[in-house]
């Protein structure tokens, strides 16, 4: 393999990563080299990753792509292995994507700059890592390379709170990522043959209650990360916290890594188990948005709302992987992509607004529309976008969630009904907090100690820049939803045909017993798995 | 007895050339000391280390002796006890580099302090490949004594001659126990003294012995469960860890901990085979209480010495799954983690002496703000902590991977979800000290480090203390990353192993062999 | 033969009560000096064992070493220490001692049932040389090792015995601050500390 082609892959995860060591030996006289050089690292990172996913990635082909395997540990039988497909590769260009941009929203960093861009460089590879290895043990230490970095950049550069969310976080996900190993193990060792290999796992046959298990230990982990309801508590806190670029990367890129483990995991490896848990999925996928939204209308402070707002339009991605359909399938990874691109922008104007008014308080922000019109405009686009306005990509992919939800011949038809109504209770509630914040922090009377001598700076071109290239994609994709459908169409067909086919042996397995579940639990009838064995 | 011409030969003494060499450097120190005087203070220490390093050079050539056993049996060269002879001996080599400085400042005699040092090594490595009763007893015991020498060295403080006192009295306590458990043992199988041959024999006792058997069992476990300070025999650790000289803690944690190990290995796996069962439980317990406890009450530390104690003993409830795992990759997994812990233990001491003899003090609140003033300490204490932490991409990451392997593989489900939860535990209490260092605002800064002196390499014994800070830095951000030839040094050195072959159809074999030259008395 | 055998088990139960009552006046006498004088009986029982077990030579060593060093040394250590003090008693005495009596009695019985369970292959060889012979070919065969490294055991005893017990130098530069020299470079911590976190 290393003859026949260039490393793209392993290049990918390699360059930051030894960029973020060789952070300590730039010389910075002056306070700019470094940004420079964090700048761009990132940017010959994103071309890469752009020049490979144009050049080098066939979309039309089911499997793993430009997969490297060298040997690591052979004696645990864990390779560096890693590789692309279709549900890897959109979410590798929008990590480097929204990791760039953050970086070059991160220019005003004065503080301990050095540490601060060797953690965001390293933040960078790691996520990379997470997104292209193929090997799971390879997967889980991507995983939990993140952990410190993230921990370090929120409690160094964060808000008040920083050091109690930092711990939050930490303690969650590092907890919750023990499971990931745990399932791991499980399947690994299940069978004749020890292997990490995540293509040569899901070809393996697992005893049911060995599926099960590693279900639910994987769905811990992601359901940490995604956020799911009731594991949510440490986003508001750590993404309330974080300052805007960390805030960024961490709505989107990281909570992406939940959705994406999801599919990887839980739904390509599992699909057995799947059935029996998509149900659940669903319905907290619904308590995520309806809780979510409602949570975040709670909220006084600008970017714990918008924390809120990403545990409720995480919620259509569950609904979405749990619909059984294609069109499901792929609503779910729009929704992945366009969220990633829509709280980026929100949380990186929340940021810039932020810089000016050093307030979070929204009942302490009002009327900066006259102020930053700029701004101001940049961010009523990026909250039309949240709120799913047509032409936006949120309205695209929530809609077409809805559509697999609605088309799922997995579901019985009352519970189908109920889950779109409470979802679209959900999607009314998501205007009502978004504008209310627009109104407050925009609109209305400037308060009197900020209007006469502290009149704040309108948005540099720099930010400008940045909220536009948020912008873009995501008017674009609104309009032309196959820009980015195309790269994965062809993997969430096969996906959803592989859960699909365990579908029907279930479905038919024993009727009588679904019946009588369908008196105990009337809302419930969509549980068309069996009891185990 | 006919005493060829060829002694040597007969006695196999190439087999502990290691250990010779290690005497040798021993009394070099001595006489030059006794001969030169303080003169040689400055170049003393260099002696000691290139003494351990021609011992470690020997150690190599000793792989894959094709004839361990030597001096009648006594000693076993193969190759587990080569890699624990290794690790011990590079231990103390660490351990000498960070010592120089400390002993100088606390102002008491260097060339003293090695040659014990060297001496607690030699016990040590003795203990290793010890394989007879007698043996066993007696390289435990200059282990032990050297260990309560150097506990009590600074004598003038009180801490150090409490941790001293208490190290002394509970040792010999359990060195007590230790011996009567191995007294038990040569009753039961009939006035043998050698491990193999002891097995052998118990394998043929009949099921009365068993409640004798069952005694000797638990009694032995106390003698090494102190030296590895597994709970519930740990509780000199903290006391003895605060009141020590730095660098003999940072030997007994690793060196004198791996000799534990090594004892429990070979003694259990051959002279306790029969109750294999028995003592997997045993050790379960241990590890449960070891993990749980010592991670627990490591959270509420203060110190930084007794919060290492603690770790320590938690490691140790780590390292006790591999063992208890019962498989080739167990035991594998035992030996890379002791050769990770080696480095990542030994590099978070090197640091702790070095902000002690700067700054006077190891309270974990003192370390506030360090980053602004001491980048390269800050840093290689917190790769070294995370690594303990098991935090990718350091080496304790790729360890706990393998012991957690290894340890589902064997089927241990129970104990690797405790592992796992007890190190996320563990993360927290780390990662506080790092905190401490890196997140705390310059205003935030402690006393002890506002008034942190200007950083001085040219000073007496500061040098070593540098090498050995940047030496284990790298080892352990890269051992993990790079850990194929450590992982099939490790494997190997099991594999390559009779030991783990030694099933109860060989053990029978051997008895009529036994049995011819059983005894070179009576020949 | 049997007079032998008499002589041999009347001399075992002389010894026996004798090193029992010796042991219980050596924990029960509140004059510390009769208990290590006491203390000296017990070892000189002991070797009396040994000798009913032909270990002549262990004998001979217990009586050199215990009696002859340590017991001595022990006694040495009472005179020289010349400190009256009143010991406050303790309270719930009773339970501590019912406490250890019961370990000690329990462990006692485990022990004891041990000894008289397990079928001990005894040693019916007559020894017709000296055990000193016997040793020495030992210790010069097959425990050469051990032997050979209880030597280094011993210097380095004796090194350190005599570290501990000589009048440090204290070298010129840091006679300057002498109070910081011999001590460990770190201070030491406030007590509250030291309690709270056991």
């Amino acid at each position: 393999m290393f003859t026949t082609q260039v490393p793209w892959l392993t290049t990918l995860i390699l360059l930051p990563l030894v960029a973020a060591f060789a952070v300590p030996l730039i010389p910075d006289k002056d306070g700019k080299t470094l940004r420079w050089y964090g700048l761009g690292v990132g940017l010959v990172e994103l071309a890469l990753t752009v020049y490979l996913a144009a050049t080098q990635f066939d979309r039309t082909a089911v499997g793993f792509q430009l997969s490297e395997t060298y040997a690591w540990l052979p004696q645990l039988g864990v390779n560096w292995s890693v590789a692309v497909d279709g549900i890897s590769l959109p979410l590798l260009v929008l990590t480097a994507f929204v990791n760039t941009l953050a970086l070059m929203a991160a220019w005003r960093v004065s503080h301990k700059p050095r540490l601060f861009y060797g953690l965001m460089l390293a933040l960078y590879g790691a996520q990379m890592g997470v997104f292209v290895a193929k090997d799971l043990l390879l997967f889980f230490t991507m995983w939990e390379l993140e952990l410190v970095p993230v921990y370090l950049l929120i409690s160094i550069w964060g808000g008040p709170k920083r050091l109690y969310a930092a711990t939050k976080f930490i303690l969650y996900t590092a907890l919750a990522s023990l499971f990931i190993l745990v399932a791991g193990l499980g399947l690994a060792f299940s069978g004749d043959r020890i292997t990490f290999d995540l293509a040569e796992l899901g070809l393996k046959e697992y005893p049911a209650a060995l599926e099960l298990f590693a279900y639910v230990g994987f769905l811990i982990a992601f359901a940490v990360k995604l956020p799911m309801f009731p594991v949510h508590t440490w986003l508001p806190d750590a993404h309330g916290e974080a300052s805007a670029p960390v805030s960024m990367v961490l709505a989107g890129i990281l909570l992406k890594m939940g959705g994406y483990g999801l599919i990887r995991m839980n739904m390509e490896l599992l699909p057995n188990a799947h059935i029996h848990f998509a149900p659940v999925l669903v319905v907290l996928g619904v308590v995520n948005i309806v809780y979510g939204a409602f949570a975040a209308f709670g909220q006084t402070n600008l970017k714990r709302r918008l924390a809120y707002s990403s545990v409720s339009h995480m919620g259509f991605v569950l609904i979405g992987l749990a619909s059984f359909t294609e069109v499901g399938l792929n609503g779910a990874m729009l929704q992945m992509l366009s969220h990633g691109l829509i709280a980026a922008a929100l949380f990186f104007l929340a940021g810039a607004a932020y810089d000016r008014t050093h307030t979070l308080m929204m009942d302490e922000m009002s009327g900066l529309a006259q102020q930053m019109p700029k701004i101001f405009a940049l961010f009523t686009v990026a909250a039309m976008a949240s709120l799913a306005l047509p032409g936006m990509s949120g309205f695209v992919s929530e809609l077409t969630v809805f559509l697999g939800m609605a088309n799922s011949d997995a579901y019985s038809l009352s519970f189908k009904t109920v889950i779109v109504f409470l979802s679209a209770v959900g999607l009314i509630l998501t205007p009502i907090y978004l504008l209310s914040m627009l109104r407050e922090v925009f609109y209305g009377e400037a308060k009197a100690e900020t209007t006469p001598d502290h009149w704040f700076s309108d948005a540099n071109p720099r930010e400008v820049f940045i909220a536009v290239c948020f912008l873009l994609p995501i008017i674009g994709i609104g309009l032309y939803p196959k820009l980015a459908m195309t790269s994965y169409d062809t993997k969430t067909v096969h996906i959803a045909q592989k859960v699909g086919a365990a579908l029907p042996i279930f479905a038919t397995v024993e009727p009588q017993e679904m019946t009588a579940e369908r008196d105990l639990f009337p809302l419930t009838p969509a549980l068309i798995a069996p009891p185990l064995d | 007895m006919d005493l060829s011409n060829d002694l040597a030969a007969q006695l196999n003494a190439g087999a502990i050339l290691p250990e010779g060499l290690v005497i040798v450097t021993l009394m070099a120190v001595l006489v030059i000391d006794l001969i030169v005087g303080r003169k040689a203070s400055s170049w003393l220490p260099y002696v000691a280390i290139a003494g351990l390093f021609a011992t470690v050079a020997a150690l190599v050539l000793q792989w894959d002796n094709p004839n361990p056993l030597a001096f009648f049996d006594s000693f076993n060269s193969d190759d587990l006890s080569v890699i624990f002879r290794g690790i011990i001996a590079l231990s103390t080599v660490i351990t000498i580099l960070m010592s120089i400085r400390y002993i100088e400042q606390s102002g008491t005699s260097l060339a003293e302090f090695m040659a014990i040092m060297l001496t607690a090594t030699l016990g040590a490595m003795f203990l290793s490949g010890a394989n007879d009763l007698v043996m066993i007893f007696v390289s435990l015991e200059t282990l032990s004594i050297s260990s309560y020498l150097m506990t009590g060295y600074t004598k003038r403080d009180p801490r150090s001659n409490e941790a001293a006192l208490k190290y002394l009295l509970i040792g010999a306590a359990s060195s007590a126990i230790f011996l009567y458990g191995v007294s038990l043992l040569y009753g039961l199988s009939g006035g043998e003294t050698n491990l193999a041959q002891i097995a052998a024999q118990l394998a043929q006792g009949d099921s009365d012995q068993a409640l004798g058997l069952a005694i000797a069992l638990v009694f032995s476990i106390a003698g090494i469960a102190f030296k590895i300070s597994a709970v519930p025999f740990h509780q000199w650790t903290p006391d003895v860890y605060e009141g020590s000289p730095t660098p003999v803690v940072a030997f007994l944690s690793v060196g004198s901990k791996a000799a534990g190990f090594a004892l429990a290995l070979r003694m259990l796996l051959t002279a306790f085979e029969s109750v294999t069962v028995e003592w997997h439980f045993i050790f379960t317990a241990l590890a449960i209480l070891s993990m749980i406890l010592g991670n627990v009450v490591a959270l509420a530390q203060t110190s930084m010495k007794r919060m290492l104690a603690y770790s320590s003993i938690a490691q140790a409830g780590f390292v006790m799954l591999g063992m208890i795992a019962g498989t080739e990759a167990g035991y594998a997994s035992m030996v890379f983690y002791l050769l990770i812990y080696l480095f990542m233990n030994l590099g978070a001491f090197t640091c702790v002496i070095l902000f002690s003899l700067r700054t006077g003090t190891d309270q974990i609140s003192d370390y506030a703000g360090l980053y602004q003033k001491d980048a390269l300490l800050t840093l290689a204490l917190s790769i070294c902590l995370l690594s303990l932490g098991g935090i990718p991409p350091m080496a304790g990451f790729f360890g706990k991977i393998y012991l957690f392997w290894a340890g589902w593989q064997a089927g241990l489900y129970g104990l690797v979800l405790l592992g796992l939860v007890t190190s996320v535990i563990s993360i927290y209490y780390y990662i506080r000290v790092v905190k401490m260092m890196v997140v705390k605002e310059p205003q935030e800064m402690s006393d002890a480090v506002q008034n942190y002196p200007p950083i001085r390499w040219n000073l007496t014994g500061m040098r070593p203390l540098q090498v050995g800070i940047v030496f284990s830095l790298i080892t352990t951000s890269l051992a993990g990353i790079l850990s194929n030839p450590l992982l099939t040094l490790a494997n190997n050195s099991i594999t390559q192993t009779d030991l783990f072959h030694v099933a109860n159809a060989a053990a029978v074999e051997t008895v009529a062999q036994v049995a011819e030259d059983a005894d070179p008395v009576a020949q | 033969m049997n007079l032998a055998e008499d002589v041999q088990l009347i001399s075992f139960g002389l010894l026996g009560v004798l090193m029992i009552a010796a042991a219980l006046g050596v924990v029960l006498l509140d004059q510390i000096v009769y208990s290590a004088f006491l203390l000296g009986g017990v070892f000189l029982c002991m070797s009396g064992l040994y000798v009913l077990l032909n270990a002549d030579f262990v004998a001979a060593a217990q009586i050199l070493v215990y009696v002859g060093a340590v017991n001595v040394l022990i006694l040495f250590a009472i005179m020289l220490v010349n400190k009256q003090e009143t010991f406050k008693p303790v309270g719930n005495r009773w339970l501590r001692q019912g406490a250890t009596a019961l370990v000690c009695v329990g462990l006692f019985a485990l022990l004891s049932t041990m000894v008289l369970a397990t079928p001990w292959v005894v040693d019916t060889t007559v020894v017709l040389t000296s055990t000193v012979v016997q040793i020495g070919k030992h210790f010069f065969s097959d425990y050469l090792l051990p032997f050979e490294l209880a030597s280094v055991l011993l210097l380095m005893a004796m090194v350190g015995a005599i570290i501990l017990a000589r009048r440090d130098f204290i070298p010129e530069k840091m006679a300057t601050d002498t109070q910081d020299a011999l001590t460990l470079p770190e201070r030491p911590r406030e007590l509250t500390g030291t309690v709270s976190d056991r």
